[in-house]
């Protein structure tokens, strides 16, 4: 039974409400117990935005500070806001082109570049999460995001572009 | 077979599994996506179902009450400063009861994320002397939703279901079970003396009441006191009550902590804050050296729990008593109840710099017309209301926002305030969106127009209730459901409170958005004036259809002519507008991937820097 606790951290608009529902369609798709937490209503008019996705045994989707497995930060002005979420030994991912003192360059990629560079504007999470999930304490295989990208997809044409960026995301790392 | 769900979702499938089929709701976060679920899942299942967007709260509880004394089960959705818009509705029902059930489902928002209060709805019902669910995680809720329904039908009380944003919002696996598909038959039994009881039957119905809940206080199903009396072992040295996500968060803690230390706490989860169980305070005041209460958002158990010397919570400040409850503050509360650590609730002394505040979309209309009203009425003050709108505040457009349809009834007290006084009345404007004027802002017009005030009367019209998820407005006609109603138009409305000055805009054409809001105010002005009615329609683009028709421009900002002034960053603050990064002279570009094309920041430029591209 898998045990993760992932902050996920972004603007309003960026995605990451979608990208939550992602992870945790891939905890369905491996057979874990999860609970997640979406921010809602003013929040979403582009301001500072989180999501909270608890797999395992756990009944609040809420995560304490120092205690989160790992943080994934769509927008790098939210990283300094959540870093205190992240426990010891915790993973870090960032998309951002700029240099983070206390984060070493493999924990940083340029997402949004990458996807506009791809003509691929509104698939910087989707890009991203393909990066995301070549790293090896994130609790699925890059396989099993392909599938919850498929079985979360709600037209051909949407499946064929997400799956392209999650491609472009792997490529990345 | 399970599914996952949201939270609201999982409430609405947990009504539908115990036959409610009618739902009235007005959208409110954190609750606004209950009635959508409860129409689609009951369009899923082919059932005969009625859900509608109401008007108001007031209206949605007068709505489900009425479907739940003749025979029905019913349920009245909103949020919790909705349920003060109600009060009235819910407080009288309570005496009355009912024949079938009625849920009133009130969300609430610790926090505040995304209200004006951060008030307990448990604490509304026990002023209406309801009783009361407070649900755990988005399977309980689901659960809960049928609990209230039956024990509501049980007791011929409405039963209230209060979840917090924490739950509405949280998503999780959902065990289903079966909807049943047999639809009840309505049956009204004439009782004038029940339905329209006078006051001498309401003292009646108020004992019947009070007697009730004795009941309920003393039911077995309702004990999490006495249950815990089979376990043999010594009982730990300090019980900690809790009810809701505060219970689930709680329980996350406790789970987390080594044996050890978790040995030295008792969690009892209550489901039914109100009446709470006549067995609490008896058996845990004599099990527990110390009782810690962690529920949310107000002492609704501590108050109920007698004895308060060996209990902590939020009256003896071991709960903060304002704010969601963090982890943090229960960790330091756990520490001051085991080891008489001094409290820490300000979290560890992190120091996160701020988030980025909210702001109007892209392209939003709004904008466009917060733009206009400052040019038009620059020294005005502006009375504004609930919705997107409200953050006109970061344009510098809105002066006051108290609670929903406000701004007509402020905007015409800043009238009289003004005219009682010898200097020159400053331009006075209510800025109010369409939802919000159906909602509550006509009453406040009537009043307005009957009192003689002169203002600007700005509806932002987007066609939509964009805040909350786009629901639909009367203005068009379309239900809940989908289906077509008359079309209630804004201007029939406005005529019919007796504005006689109505002009309709495109807030996209700023010069005569300009015109007109100036023309307005002096109209309002005149002896024959008053009350002047700009509707500045134009819908919002979150709808799809509205997004697909915009005419859209490639916009760029020229390098050289930009001179870092900050001015429309200030003024128009789109964040398609952003700061070049590590420019010296902080000059302005165009965030390609946010922007939307719509050319409103085109004229905004002192130095017209801002372009069309040339292609």
């Amino acid at each position: 039974m898998t045990d993760c606790k992932l902050l996920i951290a972004g603007l309003g608009g960026q995605g990451v409400v979608f990208l939550s529902r992602l992870i945790s369609q891939a905890a369905l798709l491996a057979g874990d117990d999860f609970i997640t937490y979406e921010s809602h209503g003013m929040a979403m008019r582009g301001g500072s935005v989180t999501s909270q996705v608890k797999i395992g045994n756990y009944r609040s989707p809420l995560i304490a500070l120092d205690s989160a497995d790992i943080l994934l930060v769509l927008a790098a002005g939210e990283y300094k806001r959540n870093q205190h979420f992240i426990r010891t030994g915790g993973t870090c991912l960032v998309n951002s082109d700029q240099p983070f003192a206390d984060l070493a360059q493999e924990n940083l990629l340029e997402a949004t570049t990458i996807a506009l560079d791809h003509n691929l504007p509104k698939a910087v999470n989707l890009v991203f999460s393909g990066w995301v999930a070549q790293h090896p304490t994130f609790p699925y295989s890059f396989a099993l995001m392909q599938e919850a990208v498929k079985t979360m997809a709600v037209s051909p044409a949407i499946e064929t572009a997400n799956l392209k960026a999650l491609e472009i995301g792997r490529q990345q790392y | 077979m399970q599914q996952v769900m949201l939270g609201n979702e999982a409430m609405a499938r947990g009504l539908l599994e115990k036959g409610c089929t009618f739902t009235y709701a007005y959208p409110g976060t954190p609750s606004s996506e209950i009635l959508p679920a409860f129409i689609e899942q009951g369009r899923d299942h082919d059932l005969t179902i009625h859900g509608h967007w109401s008007v108001n709260e007031k209206i949605a509880l007068e709505s489900a009450f009425t479907a739940a004394i003749t025979g029905m089960r019913s349920a009245a959705i909103m949020k919790q400063v909705g349920l003060n818009v109600a009060a009235d509705a819910f407080l009288s029902s309570a005496y009355l009861g009912v024949t079938g059930a009625l849920v009133v489902i009130s969300a609430d928002d610790p926090g505040p994320n995304s209200s004006q209060t951060e008030q307990d709805s448990r604490m509304f019902a026990m002023l209406a002397k309801v009783p009361v669910f407070d649900p755990a995680t988005p399977q309980e809720a689901s659960i809960f939703a049928g609990r209230a329904l039956d024990l509501s039908e049980e007791l011929g009380l409405p039963v209230m279901l209060r979840p917090t944003a924490t739950l509405c919002h949280a998503r999780q696996n959902i065990n289903l079970e079966e909807i049943p598909k047999k639809p009840r038959q309505p049956e009204f039994i004439r009782q004038p003396q029940r339905w329209a009881a006078t006051p001498k039957h309401r003292f009646l119905q108020h004992q019947q009441l009070n007697q009730k809940l004795l009941e309920l206080a003393a039911d077995p199903r309702f004990d999490f006191a006495t249950k815990a009396e089979t376990d043999t072992s010594a009982p730990a040295p300090y019980g900690i009550i809790a009810s809701g996500c505060a219970w689930s968060l709680t329980a996350d803690l406790l789970n987390s902590l080594p044996d050890k230390e978790s040995r030295q706490f008792t969690l009892y989860k209550v489901d039914l804050p109100y009446p709470l169980h006549k067995n609490a305070g008896r058996d845990l005041l004599k099990r527990h050296q110390k009782l810690l209460v962690i529920e949310e958002s107000m002492p609704v158990i501590e108050y109920q729990m007698g004895d308060q010397k060996k209990i902590c919570g939020r009256l003896d400040g071991s709960i903060p008593d304002a704010g969601a409850l963090t982890p943090e503050s229960i960790v330091s509360a756990l520490n001051h109840l085991s080891d008489n650590r001094p409290l820490s609730a300000k979290d560890k002394g992190v120091t996160a710099p701020p988030g980025k505040r909210p702001s109007l979309c892209p392209g939003c209309p709004h904008r466009s017309s917060f733009y206009a009203l400052k040019k038009a009425l620059p020294k005005g003050i502006y009375a504004g209301d609930i919705g997107c709108y409200t953050l006109g505040i970061n344009l510098g457009a809105l002066d006051s926002c108290l609670c929903m349809g406000a701004s007509i009834s402020q905007a015409g007290s800043f009238y009289q305030t003004f005219a009682q006084g010898n200097e020159e009345i400053p331009p006075i404007a209510a800025i109010i969106g369409d939802s919000t004027f159906y909602h509550s802002g006509i009453p406040a017009l009537v009043n307005a127009r009957w009192e003689g005030s002169r203002f600007v009367l700005l509806l932002v019209d987007n066609s939509t209730t964009a805040m909350t998820g786009n629901q639909p407005t009367p203005a068009a006609g379309l239900r809940a459901d989908g289906s077509q109603g008359p079309a209630l138009r804004l201007e029939t409305l406005l005529k019919g409170c007796g504005i006689e000055k109505i002009s309709v805009v495109d807030p996209y054409r700023q010069s005569e958005m300009i015109d007109t809001i100036k023309k307005a105010w002096q109209y309002a002005q005149t002896p024959e004036g008053g009350i002047a009615a700009v509707i500045a329609r134009r819908g919002c683009l979150m709808i799809p259809a509205e997004r697909q028709q915009l005419e859209t421009f490639q916009i760029s900002i020229s390098d050289d002519d930009c001179t870092g002034c900050g001015y429309c960053l200030k003024a128009f603050e789109c964040p398609a507008l952003v700061v070049k990064a590590n420019d010296p002279e902080n000059r302005v570009t165009i965030d390609q991937v946010t922007c939307v094309g719509c050319g409103q920041c085109l004229d905004i430029c002192p130095q017209g820097a801002i372009k069309i591209i040339e292609n």
